[in-house]
């Protein structure tokens, strides 16, 4: 491990520490607590890799791989968590965030990671490939989300964007960077790719660390003046129903 | 080639950083005062009067009259073009409102009442169905104008209901039933 990547790799860990400690005095892990699990998830398990590759380093490849897969599918957990929180004040389009993440999650798998040439031994190859376009993958759920958000003109608060802007730098990066390590082959980027892919988390902590310091105020909801809650006209389902009879009798004029 | 790969990659990685990072600063930027204080440049309370006004706007006796009984073809052109505009902002105005409604946040208060409200699934494919029917027709407006039939089949199924109905009294009568 060269100088510079064990420096980025002890600066990311204490940015996670900080993430946490800091976290658990704002009490904002409520808000986001798949965010808080994954990063604790990933500070277990960088000490975890630390240990078996001075320790137990005929097991570190293995080790690697499990944590590498899990944190995979952690961060589509990720995305699921902060979706949620975006859009769950508003109840017609609560599940639009999931809805976001579970299709691009399901392209991926049927255009990306099927077709890759799975043999009993797969070469690192396929490794670097599934890799780039799982980033690939989460970069489009991020638009989505950030698209989505901005098309209902809904605020997106400074802790949840702040957490979907570090992803994005996050998965860019990361997709340009296993993208050039499968096409320049080992012994060219190696080195490079031993230090810009802890890079690339760090950045996205920094980014996180700047925009999850501070807790967003909890903005209480807009009181509509339209009657007692709970009576029938007032509820969303007759009212997006009346939306959607207002098109359908101009289509079927 | 293999390069070319690995700039769209690049490309494609800088763009998405790129659009992350403006969306990110529009989000955060506007606050929920800021948006509530936007022209809402919807349709506003969805009534009869709307319903009647879009009815209007996508009626074409008006064009008609002016062609066939005034003879005014370049008046009907003309007012069929105005039309057109019309019916695309009456429609964008439509989405608007229901962009206006669909960002109104649950009251706690509701959520707690609403005991056999429908689910948040549910909503969502309502949310879907109207996008779907709204961008469908902007799109059929916007190419054919706001007279063109909006599904092309309908013709085809009228006909055949017309004929149903058609062949269900021949049968009453030949078989001495009263229509």
């Amino acid at each position: 491990m060269s100088p510079v990547s064990l420096a980025i790799l002890v600066l990311g860990v204490g940015l996670e520490a900080a993430l946490i400690a800091r976290a658990l005095v704002t009490g904002i892990t409520q808000k986001f607590p798949i965010l808080y699990s994954y990063i604790a998830f990933v500070l277990c398990c960088e000490g975890i890799g630390a240990l078996t590759f001075f320790f137990f380093r005929v097991h570190y490849a293995n080790v690697m791989w499990f944590y590498w897969v899990a944190r995979t599918l952690a961060e589509f957990g990720v995305l699921v968590g902060v979706s949620d929180s975006i859009f769950k004040p508003y109840p017609t389009i609560r599940f639009i965030g999931r809805l976001i993440v579970g299709a691009t999650c399901v392209a991926f798998v049927l255009l990306f990671a099927i077709p890759l040439d799975w043999n009993p031994q797969p070469s690192p190859v396929v490794f670097l490939n599934l890799e780039k376009f799982s980033a690939l993958t989460k970069g489009v759920a991020i638009f989505g989300l950030l698209a989505s958000a901005r098309s209902y003109r809904i605020p997106l608060g400074r802790n949840a964007g702040g957490i979907l802007l570090g992803l994005a730098a996050y998965q860019t990066v990361s997709m340009a960077n296993f993208a050039a390590a499968g096409q320049f082959g080992r012994t060219i980027y190696a080195d490079i790719l031993s230090w810009l892919a802890p890079l690339s988390f760090g950045i996205c902590l920094i980014i996180w660390t700047f925009t999850l310091w501070n807790p967003d105020p909890v903005l209480q909801p807009r009181v509509e003046a339209t009657g007692a809650p709970g009576l029938a006209p007032d509820r969303p389902e007759f009212q997006l129903r009346r939306f959607s009879t207002f098109v359908t009798r101009l289509l079927w004029k | 080639v293999e390069i070319d790969g690995l700039l769209i990659y690049a490309l494609v990685a800088i763009l998405l950083l790129v659009v992350s990072v403006v969306l990110f600063r529009k989000g955060t930027s506007s606050s929920p005062e800021v948006v509530a204080e936007e022209p809402p440049g919807g349709i506003g309370q969805l009534d009869v009067t709307s319903l009647r006004l879009a009815e209007r706007i996508f009626d074409s006796s008006d064009r008609d009259w002016l062609r066939k009984e005034l003879c005014f073809p370049e008046a009907a052109v003309v007012l069929e073009r105005h039309r057109k505009a019309l019916a695309i902002q009456w429609l964008k105005n439509l989405r608007n409102s229901f962009k206006e409604f669909v960002r109104t946040p649950e009251h706690p208060a509701e959520a707690f009442v609403a005991q056999n409200a429908p689910s948040s699934l549910e909503l969502l494919a309502l949310t879907l169905r109207f996008h779907l029917l709204i961008n469908y027709a902007l799109l059929i407006v916007s190419l054919f104008g706001p007279y063109h039939r909006m599904i092309p089949i309908l013709g085809t199924v009228r006909s055949v209901q017309r004929l149903g109905a058609w062949k269900a009294g021949f049968d009453q009568v030949s078989t001495g039933q009263t229509p």
